[in-house]
């Protein structure tokens, strides 16, 4: 008898429920670490499939999943998932797309896939070294792109050490995330235009490399993607959070300029 | 070194930034940050032949969106981190910021300008991408439905 038809035969309601808990587990983790909604849906779906469901319902969006599997013999599991928090690891999207082909492959028993689950969640921790090299690199790269010159380049260095300060605090204090952005942006404007003053760089090039790491572009991609792929609601919910932190990094540099102004009168 | 010189070195070397942040594997580095410098080469020439900044991006969009999924399904990963570390070239930081501080500074006309100069470059960038995700979905659908003909014939 296969590993797959253990999996899958003489269903029960306790095994169905536990069945659908983990694949709400999957979906989440997917969502959370970058994943498309149609890739959520569809995994969930596949991985119903595979251990047995005879219909499986799916929606999510950006902050919630439902799902309502059907079984033979009139099993039928409903539940939620509140999804929230974003990591978007590619890591760990992998690790867990992988899982997923293995258990449409063959549907290992569901005590065995959460631990594999635990063991994929557990890659790819994203060391701060990592994020401060990317970041140098991202924001000193894109002033020189803009038109920066030495001097745009050496003072977008220091204020990203500023930006990824805020954001790493802003991280451990589990804060608010336009808050954050204010912050992020406010910093960044006050650096960028005390080190302007100092040294003589231009304003415009350092903000314009900051900035890069700090507009939500990803979301942006990822909400576009939605609403073409068909997922209205999610890709309307993205782009709104995109625009609403475009506009506080707006707050954040304009309290900046007023901070200085007011210093400079 | 020319401007333009220095811009596809630059996107290349900001892309492999991104591409750490958002935590591709050290084998995929190479492959973002080549798509964003090519992406910002065929920028560059739609522009030197009088394209426009409109139609410049759009096309550079597409090529990126082509590049991605051709890249996605060779080494089979997720779209879309590897979408944005390709596009990020294009995407508009330096007029972002000029409408920002136009609205600090209160130039109401630098405002608009500057305003719809972002607003019309991220409209090519989606008019780009969406243009190869429609076609990519009804080749799929092609595909689909020509491989299920297959098996019933077989049968």
């Amino acid at each position: 008898m296969t590993e797959a038809c253990v999996a899958t035969q003489g269903m029960t309601f306790e095994k169905a429920t536990e069945i659908v808990n983990f694949v709400l587990n999957v979906g989440e983790h997917l969502q959370i670490n970058g994943g498309e909604i149609s890739r959520v849906e569809d995994t969930i779906q596949r991985i119903c499939t595979a251990y047995g469901a005879v219909r499986t319902d799916v929606f999510s969006i950006t902050s919630a999943t439902f799902v309502t599997a059907i079984w033979e013999g009139g099993i039928v599991v409903t539940q939620s998932r509140r999804v929230g928090g974003v990591a978007k690891n590619t890591y760990r999207l992998e690790a867990i797309n992988a899982l997923s082909r293995e258990i449409c492959q063959t549907p290992i028993p569901i005590e065995e896939a959460r631990k594999k689950l635990d063991v994929a969640l557990k890659q790819g921790k994203g060391s701060k070294k990592r994020f401060l090299i990317g970041s140098l690199l991202a924001t000193t790269s894109y002033a020189a792109f803009f038109g920066g010159d030495w001097k745009d380049v050496f003072v977008t260095f220091a204020v990203t050490f500023v930006i990824v300060a805020c954001q790493l605090a802003s991280d451990y204090l589990g804060g608010n995330r336009v808050l954050a952005n204010i912050l992020c942006c406010f910093f960044a404007g006050l650096f960028a235009t005390l080190l302007g003053r100092w040294c003589g760089s231009s304003l415009t090039m350092v903000m314009s490399g900051c900035i890069m790491v700090l507009i939500p572009g990803i979301s942006l991609t990822s909400a576009i993607e939605n609403l073409i792929l068909g997922d209205t609601l999610s890709g309307l919910m993205g782009t709104m959070e995109a625009l609403l932190t475009a506009v506080a990094l707006a707050g954040g540099f304009a309290l900046s300029q007023m901070v200085l102004g007011g210093l400079a009168v | 070194m020319t401007p333009e010189l220095i811009q596809i070195l630059t996107s290349f070397t900001g892309s492999v930034g991104f591409s750490l942040l958002f935590g591709l594997r050290k084998k995929q580095l190479p492959v973002a940050a080549t798509g964003a410098a090519l992406t910002w080469c065929v920028y560059l020439i739609v522009d030197y032949f009088g394209g426009g900044l409109f139609l410049a991006n759009m096309v550079a969009a597409i090529f990126a969106e082509m590049y991605t999924e051709v890249f996605v399904r060779v080494l089979k990963i997720p779209k879309t981190v590897l979408t944005f570390s390709v596009v990020v070239s294009l995407i508009p930081g330096r007029a972002l910021y000029q409408t920002m501080n136009y609205a600090v500074s209160s130039n109401f006309s630098g405002f608009v300008h500057s305003g719809m100069v972002t607003l019309s470059v991220a409209a090519a960038i989606a008019i780009g991408i969406t243009v190869v995700l429609v076609l990519m979905q009804f080749w799929n659908k092609v595909c689909r439905s020509y491989k299920e003909r297959k098996l019933k014939k077989a049968e």
